[in-house]
């Protein structure tokens, strides 16, 4: 009960001495919100940020050219085709192929979110010889899939490949352009090779590395080509779509799997300013939310310290009637660390709550939502910030208390 | 007969300030004892080093010579919070303006002394009631410093000196700004103290009061201690 008594007392105090209680309560309720609410709009804005960036160039093909010299650099194999037209490509360069097993090896790579293998094949139609892209997509990998080469937010008719429900298996899913310019339609025939397939989507991706004009899935697509290669295509594959955690990370990634498969690795270079954009924000936010707290330290040193000079003389008086420098010290320090635990708690609820009122009209518009579960623990780092830093500004000023003598506070002795 | 304690045992005191780097000696050399039962008066004009002095003799600070012993402490060989602990069970002091806290309440600065000792709140705040009660102004618990009178105030202090029954109590100009009744008041308890309980008294005034309720008088001038005339 005794070691309490400092605290009861630092209490009496806060209620003796309401107005300064509230002014210090106050300075960290604005430090706390503040450093809360710009820390959870600058993580929002970095969530957005990286969210846009994913759709743009948070991603990169890796793959091992068709090499000139007819010798292919392993771990990569030249594919022997039947038609001197077709073969695996990215874009219009022809490729070898790689080991699937390569993926896991990619996959452990730093910065690599996700992998997923894609047969891309450039082939001739059937029906008049036009030359169009299938792209085989492993769609074990929902993600990466969704975010190299096509999404089911993405479908403008029918299903996303996978989706249908029909006895006929998946089916196939074309892209908009090609659909357009072959005039096919949800429900129609599409003959491939020696195969027909329902078409049951149509798909709008937009800019994607590994855009192809007609999709199946990666077993569809290797049966389909079985009869078009001159030895069987086992497990490979003709490139390997990377997902990487952030922007900042693409270029390490980026070199880490060029490594591995010795090949190729082609990206949009827009990650490039994003990247440092996404750096600039967070080092930005670093910067205010330091400040923030240096702010609300020297606030609450400044606003104790002249709670130190104003009571010299009462401090001078409680010491010659008896109490020790130790305990008007421990008394002092609850005495900082009270009105800011306080001014801290509705700091941070007020930073949760304008950041959500905030972040809902600005984010909002864009569908992202503010990460509350963060915005909590923001906001017990911020309490924390103010407890410590206040116990430390009250613990300075014990300390000066403690070296002086009572006479000095009241010389008319 | 009975052997008498020496409550306070100071020798060579010698205490100057500096102002504006020039030294101003107050205290050259200042021998006294102070026994268990004993009045000491100390007189002098104002601004001779009384007040100084009783600073020195409570441990409120140190001299730049001498050694002070009280109730058998050596105040300069033990730590400020060690002073402090025997100020709160062994020392009282009745300041010259009083120095009540202005934030606090009548009782609430009688409690003030006996905080951080082995009372609870509730013997404290009997045993704060009790002596306001007995220096007269038990009606006035609730009032802050600045709505009593000054003799009030004057009570308060004595009562906030009192209420722990030091064995030593250092009273600086204890009826200075009290009307005569009043101050007949404040000796007849310090007298009781001392009577009753044994305690030392030491007090210094520049006259208001009674010397001859001293078993010794003593002048304090250019900062020696000599024999009142």
């Amino acid at each position: 009960m005794k070691a309490l008594e400092p605290m009861r007392i630092a209490w009496r105090e806060q209620r003796r001495r309401p107005g300064r209680a509230l002014a210090v309560g106050l300075g960290f309720l604005l430090a706390v919100a503040s450093f809360v609410g710009f820390s959870l709009l600058f993580r929002a804005e970095h969530a957005m940020e990286e969210a846009t960036l994913r759709r743009v160039g948070g991603y990169f093909v890796a793959f091992s050219p068709l090499p000139v010299t007819g010798i292919a650099t392993p771990p990569a194999t030249i594919p022997r085709v039947r038609h001197p037209d077709e073969g695996f490509v990215v874009g219009t360069v022809l490729t070898s192929l790689l080991p699937r097993s390569l993926g896991e090896a990619i996959r452990r790579s730093p910065g690599v979110a996700d992998v997923v293998p894609v047969l891309q094949f450039r082939m001739k139609s059937a029906r008049d010889t036009h030359l169009f892209t299938l792209g085989g997509i492993d769609l074990s990998r929902p993600i990466a899939v969704a975010r190299t080469c096509c999404a089911p937010s993405e479908v403008t008719a029918g299903v996303f490949l996978g989706q249908a429900t029909g006895t006929e298996g998946p089916g196939a899913m074309l892209d908009n352009g090609y659909a357009s310019v072959q005039e096919y339609r949800v429900g129609d025939r599409i003959t491939i090779g020696e195969r027909s397939f329902p078409v049951t989507g149509i798909v709008n991706t937009g800019i994607r590395p590994s855009r192809s004009d007609v999709y199946l899935t990666w077993e569809d697509a290797a049966r389909l080509l079985a009869p078009r290669l001159e030895e069987p295509l086992g497990e490979r594959t003709g490139l390997f779509l990377v997902e990487v955690d952030s922007a900042s990370q693409q270029e390490d990634a980026m070199a880490a799997v060029k490594r591995i498969t010795g090949g190729v690795i082609t990206s949009y270079n827009c990650f490039r300013p994003a990247a440092k954009v996404v750096g600039l924000n967070e080092r930005a936010a670093g910067i205010v939310s330091v400040l923030l707290y240096i702010s609300a330290v020297l606030f609450g040193l400044k606003t104790q310290f002249g709670a130190l000079v104003e009571r010299r003389r009462e401090f001078g008086i409680l010491r010659a009637v008896g109490w020790s420098g130790r305990v008007l010290g421990a008394q002092l320090v609850w005495e900082a660390v009270i009105p800011a635990f306080f001014g801290a708690l509705a700091g941070a609820t007020l930073g949760v709550g304008a950041a959500l009122v905030a972040g809902n009209q600005v984010l909002g518009t864009v569908g992202l939502p503010i990460p509350l579960a963060e915005g909590w623990w923001l906001g017990l780092q911020g309490i924390a910030f103010a407890l410590a830093g206040s116990g430390l500004v009250g613990l300075a000023a014990a300390v000066l208390l403690r070296y002086s003598r009572p006479a000095d506070t009241l010389r008319t002795i | 007969m009975t052997e008498r304690t020496a409550m306070l045992d100071a020798v060579g005191i010698r205490k100057s300030f500096w102002r504006s780097g020039r030294e101003i000696p107050v205290l050259r050399d200042v021998s006294l004892r102070l026994e268990a039962g004993e009045t000491l008066v100390i007189t002098g004009r104002s601004g001779t080093g009384k007040s100084t002095l009783l600073s020195l003799l409570g441990g409120l600070d140190m001299p730049d010579a001498g050694r002070i012993g009280v109730c058998g402490t050596d105040t300069a060989a033990v730590s400020q919070d060690r002073l402090a602990e025997l100020r709160r069970e062994t020392v009282g002091i009745i300041f010259q303006n009083f120095n009540l806290l202005p934030s606090w309440n009548a009782i609430e600065n009688v409690e003030a002394a006996l905080m951080h000792g082995d009372l609870g709140p509730t013997e404290r705040r009997e045993r704060a009631l009790r002596w306001l009660e007995r220096l007269g102004i038990g009606d006035r618990t609730e009032n802050l410093p600045a709505e009593l009178s000054v003799g009030q105030q004057q009570r308060v202090a004595v009562a906030r000196t009192l209420v722990n029954e030091p064995r030593l109590i250092l009273a600086d100009e204890p009826t200075g700004d009290v009307d005569p009744e009043t101050g007949a008041e404040i000796i007849a308890h310090l007298k009781a103290a001392v009577r009753d309980r044994g305690a030392a008294l030491l007090v210094v005034t520049h006259g208001t009061y009674p010397v001859a309720s001293g078993d010794r008088v003593v002048r304090l001038r250019d900062g020696i201690l000599e024999p009142a005339g």
